[in-house]
């Protein structure tokens, strides 16, 4: 293994299956440092699934998932909360803690038991909420914020864990569509200045055309495509996984025509 | 951050404040619990009698009566004891419960582990009645608290593992079961049902020394525990898997707070029987008017549940000369009190 290769994500050969329902039917993929990622599929294709077994929170039936070499599962879980942080589609929370609390806690896997919040510790808080637009909020309760307001809180928590990869499972679905260009520009910023990995699940295809370095697509369990976005995101790409007719304008995006009727 | 920051500051000096100020009035209630009783005993003597039992001289109990000294030492000041700390560790269990089982409605009951405790107490009853020997209903209610508990986590680990859904459904089953055994065992006490009924009614009533010393060090030492872990508790508020990824161990956390919270509750109805809705209202009312930091949140529950239950219980004291006991004024004033905060909550969040 050499010294560029250690700081790679990989997930190798991975086998995820649900009440015996294979999910995941051998998926290799690998992500490199600074990199934006996108996973790209239709519903139930299994990037939810991928997602969790990738940041330690699912156990693959088969096949490993290494960071820095290391397999994720051999990671206590304060030290992988140091080195990954994952904003999830549904977080509910009935409590009324402020928005300034809930950013707080991305601090959590940082801190001893004893130690207190410092000024070093204030200034990450305040350029992750800052970067998500979360100032004004910061003295409301969550239970009094939008959905979208919500996604950015947890959005800064995740950024406050300073990881080294960030999984976003569909983290800027309720955002507006200025906030998630401007949310996503930022990110991609961060993570050229940090070397943050950036792992995302995407349905905003337009974006993920636009702002991703690398693309992998799942369809049924199986890598369907992987490259840069250009590659990946070809009119018989979209007729075979997305079972649409699209219209591609080079280094652009694309347009949806119609569906076309699956064979 | 700044109005966050702020808020939050702002939020630690009120709280700090209202401790401040809660605990001056446990002072006052404590003095004036120390006084209400057929005897009367003045201010003066009270605090010649305090001083000089707890610096053990006893030149300084000469000239008052040993009568005065025996209600002040042995009958009203346990109670007192009894009173603010089962007050306070019943709060403390409501938050623990209700921030692990991620429900703003759970209570130390919810577990079933009370009704545990009940069992085992009443059983001991039964089995002084018939056999004529002396078990302890504390030891009793203690041990099948333990058991209570230890079968609702199995029940929920064999059920899909210690998620809060799980653990409230075979608390509640386990819950029914024992209830009925509880009838089972009134049954079998045909004429001395009596001596069950009012102990699971809840009482402070000629609590003693010993019932202190089973509580005091068991309320304290387990409030601090949960106090050191506030953070981790405030996170397992975000659900399992959010609390993973900001690396809190939840299956450990879980356990150690499930122990925290049974202790205390098995503790506190040891000693007073079962005294419903300090447990569940106290930490619901603080957490949704002040903060939902449990770091703030359990020293000050501690404080209001140990004021609410001196006041309630001097309240049964002075309603009615044949004493109510406090288990049922908490349940009767807590009850219709909770339904009005329960349909203010729903008005706000619609």
């Amino acid at each position: 293994m050499t010294a560029s290769d250690s700081n790679l994500i990989c997930a190798e050969n991975i086998f995820a299956s649900f009440d015996r329902n294979p999910v995941l039917k051998g998926l290799t993929l690998t992500a490199e440092r600074g990199q934006f990622t996108s996973i790209i599929g239709p519903n139930g294709s299994g990037k939810t699934t991928l997602l969790r077994i990738m940041s330690g929170l699912l156990k693959a039936d088969q096949g490993s998932v290494r960071f820095s070499g290391k397999k994720v599962t051999d990671y206590s879980m304060r030290e992988r909360a140091k080195i990954f942080a994952v904003v999830q589609q549904r977080e509910n929370n009935q409590f009324p803690f402020t928005c300034f609390e809930t950013v707080l806690m991305g601090l959590h896997p940082h801190q001893s038991r004893f130690e207190r919040v410092n000024e070093s510790h204030m200034e990450i808080v305040m350029d992750a909420m800052a970067l998500t637009g979360t100032d004004a909020l910061s003295s409301k309760l969550i239970s009094e914020i939008s959905g979208g307001e919500f996604q950015r809180v947890i959005l800064a928590r995740a950024i406050v864990q300073q990881p080294q990869v960030l999984f976003l499972d569909e983290a800027m679905s309720e955002l507006d569509l200025s906030a998630r260009i401007r949310i996503t520009k930022k990110l991609k910023k961060l993570a050229a200045e940090k070397q943050m990995t950036i792992i995302s699940i995407n349905h905003d295809l337009n974006l993920v055309y636009q702002f991703s370095d690398v693309v992998f697509a799942i369809y049924e369990g199986k890598l369907a495509g992987a490259g840069t976005p250009h590659d990946v995101l070809n009119p018989d790409f979209f007729k075979k996984v997305f079972s649409v007719d699209v219209e591609i304008y080079p280094g652009k995006g694309f347009l949806i025509r119609d569906e076309v009727c699956p064979k | 951050m700044q109005d966050g920051l702020k808020r939050k500051i702002e939020q630690q000096r009120k709280i700090r404040l209202l401790g401040v100020f809660i605990s001056a009035l446990i002072l006052v209630v404590v003095i004036a619990t120390m006084r209400m009783g057929a005897m009367d005993i003045s201010i003066s003597t009270i605090l010649k009698i305090f001083v000089g039992k707890l610096t053990g001289k006893s030149e300084m109990l000469e000239g008052i009566k040993a009568s005065q000294v025996a209600v002040v030492w042995e009958i009203r000041l346990p109670r007192i004891l009894c009173g603010l700390f089962v007050g306070a560790g019943l709060a403390v269990a409501g938050v623990i419960f209700q921030s692990l089982l991620r429900n703003p409605l759970a209570d130390p009951y919810t577990l079933g582990v009370s009704t545990g405790a009940a069992f085992g107490a009443s059983l001991a009853i039964l089995l002084n009645i018939t056999s004529g020997l002396f078990y302890s209903t504390t030891l009793f209610a203690f041990i099948f608290a333990f058991l209570t508990l230890i079968s609702v986590i199995l029940i929920a680990q064999k059920g899909g593992g210690l998620l809060s859904s799980n653990l409230i459904i075979s608390g509640i089953i386990v819950g029914s079961i024992l209830s009925s055994a509880i009838s089972f065992i009134k049954m079998l006490a045909g004429e001395s049902v009596s001596a069950i009924v009012f102990w699971i009614m809840g009482s402070l009533a000629s609590r003693q020394w010993q019932n202190v010393f089973t509580l005091v060090p068991i309320v304290t030492i387990c409030t601090l525990i949960a106090w050191l872990f506030a953070d981790d508790l405030n996170i397992m508020v975000l659900g399992d898997d959010a609390a993973k990824t900001l690396g809190v161990n939840t299956e450990r956390t879980r356990f150690i707070f499930l122990v925290l919270g049974s202790c205390i509750t098995a503790a506190c109805v040891a000693v007073s029987g079962v005294i419903g809705f300090i447990g569940l209202i106290v930490p619901h009312m603080l957490r949704f008017r002040l903060t939902a930091d449990n770091r703030m949140l359990i020293p000050l529950s501690a404080l209001t549940g140990a004021l609410m239950l001196s006041l309630a219980d001097n309240a049964t004291r002075l309603l009615s000369a044949s004493e109510i006991p406090v288990g049922v004024l908490t349940t009767l004033l807590g009850g219709p009190f909770f339904i009005y905060i329960f349909l203010k909550r729903r008005r706000h969040t619609e």
